[in-house]
């Protein structure tokens, strides 16, 4: 039926693209956006799914490797470096060779401020330890009297070794760097744990205990790193299991001459053995060493170290 | 989004007399009846923009929709279809279904004229023109969508025509 009523009733009721418009006004004032098919690699599914892998992966990871590797604990001590100057420290470090912990084995020890040197590395705290024992009056770096300081290793597993055993070539290029360092003989020698601990039960420093295995004192007394030292034979028994990083020739120079001038102070004529200084080296070096050593101690000028030492012999 | 704009256009001509049909007689208010409509598509637009699945049969997902939307209806409105009582029209039994002469005189007003007359009249006699002269319904079919007895539709309608042809000077 084609007619006017059945026209007007379709214009107004149920219009199709009337309806249709307004449907799609409200679409766009809505904001309703047809979502485009994401890739399955952005689905919902895939990326819990690949969370939940990984987290699994970081999971096995973590038990079975990172433990063994200390990728990322700083915490765990992985070698030990004992000083003994006297005082005697214990020096604990981590894979990166940063200090973890210090502790004083021995009265002398307790005197001397660690806590500021947690978290430097191993030489720094070394050389820092060995400077304030100096301040504290452990040792004399200016006297003709050799100093010696005694640093023990002591990987805690073997595969700690690979650290320790580059710990000598560290202090050789710390006293390279270091004028302070270059005034001292520092001794080297490697230890381990099954020592460390009997040290530790017999409340003797791990360096004293191992250099003291080396000699066979009558009243079984034991001695320090100085009095160990200050005997040339036990330097070559020490030499045949660790190493001394002994003062350079121009330094034990320099100490000579600073002796050599107080004894001209107080008006003794010291010109033969200026002359001599300039060209000696070696054995004649220790032997003028020696001299002038005694020459101080003659006139009342030596320290008490000088007063009591021995005389070097060069090895 | 399995289905492209062009397909909710496509969807929208096929089934919207099927749709229009099945609210039309569940509402007595021609405006909200055809809100109502246009809820179900807009709807029906949002769930296909967010959704990639198939729909199986398309229809009958409407008419679902349309369900959905007329229960929230009913509620906010608490309104039901109303059905006449048969008593007061029994005796325009005999009515004929043709009209077309009556029809033939009203084709004197402009379509905005006729359409402003309907307006005016009960929604029962609006439901039946618009499903009559919308979607092309018989009589005996009103009558069975509107659970109503045919007699009643043919006075109702006849009634509704001959208020429209009362309007014309």
């Amino acid at each position: 039926m084609s007619n006017k009523l059945k026209q007007s009733i379709h214009d107004h009721a149920y219009n199709e693209t009337e309806m249709l418009r307004k449907i799609m006004n409200s679409v766009h004032s809505q904001g309703i956006v047809p979502v485009k098919k994401k890739p399955f690699y952005q689905t919902r599914f895939w990326k819990l799914g690949l969370s939940f892998a990984l987290v699994i992966i970081l999971v096995l990871i973590s038990v079975t490797q990172l433990d063994k590797l200390h990728l990322f604990d700083n915490t765990t001590i992985t070698a030990v470096y004992a000083l003994d100057i006297n005082p005697s420290f214990e020096i604990s470090v981590n894979k990166n060779d940063k200090v973890i912990s210090i502790t004083a084995i021995n009265e002398d020890a307790l005197n001397i401020e660690v806590e500021d040197l947690f978290g430097k590395s191993a030489t720094t705290v070394i050389e820092t330890l060995i400077k304030r024992a100096e301040e504290a009056g452990f040792i004399n770096t200016t006297d003709l009297v050799d100093d010696y300081i005694l640093v023990s290793v002591i990987p805690m597993n073997e595969k700690d070794k690979t650290q320790t055993n580059g710990f000598e070539e560290k202090i050789a290029e710390a006293t390279k760097d270091s004028a302070y360092l270059q005034n001292l003989n520092v001794a080297v020698i490697k230890s381990n744990l099954i020592e460390l601990r009997l040290a530790e039960s017999k409340k003797v420093p791990i360096g004293l205990y191992v250099i003291n295995g080396m000699v066979v004192e009558p009243d079984g007394t034991i001695l320090t790193a100085k009095e160990f030292f200050s005997d040339p034979e036990n330097r070559a028994t020490f030499q045949t299991k660790g190493v001394i990083k002994t003062d350079k020739v121009d330094r034990l120079k320099a100490r000579i001459l600073i002796a050599l001038g107080k004894l001209d102070a107080i008006g003794v004529d010291t010109t033969d053995i200026k002359n001599r200084l300039i060209t000696a080296k070696d054995k004649d070096l220790i032997d003028i060493q020696n001299e002038v050593r005694k020459l101080l101690n003659k006139h009342h000028l030596g320290s008490t170290s000088e007063v009591n030492a021995k005389d070097e012999v060069y090895l | 989004m399995k289905y492209s704009s062009n397909d909710f256009t496509a969807i929208y001509h096929a089934t919207l007399a099927q749709v229009s049909k099945f609210v039309h007689f569940k509402v007595n208010d021609l405006e909200d009846a055809q809100e109502l409509v246009q809820n179900v598509y807009l709807d029906f637009y949002k769930y296909i923009c967010r959704n990639d699945k198939d729909i199986d049969n398309v229809s009958a997902y409407l008419i679902s929709m349309a369900k959905n939307e007329l229960s929230r209806y009913y509620k906010t409105k608490s309104e039901m279809p109303k059905i006449i009582a048969d008593e007061d029209n029994m005796m325009l039994e005999q009515i004929p279904d043709d009209q077309n002469l009556e029809v033939e005189v009203i084709n004197e007003l402009s379509s905005q004229e006729i359409w402003d007359i309907i307006e005016t009249m009960p929604a029962l006699d609006k439901q039946i023109l618009v499903a009559h002269y919308r979607f092309d319904m018989p009589f005996s079919d009103i009558a069975r969508s509107l659970n109503m007895p045919g007699s009643t539709i043919r006075s109702r309608h006849h009634n509704a025509i001959e208020t429209i042809k009362s309007k014309i000077k």
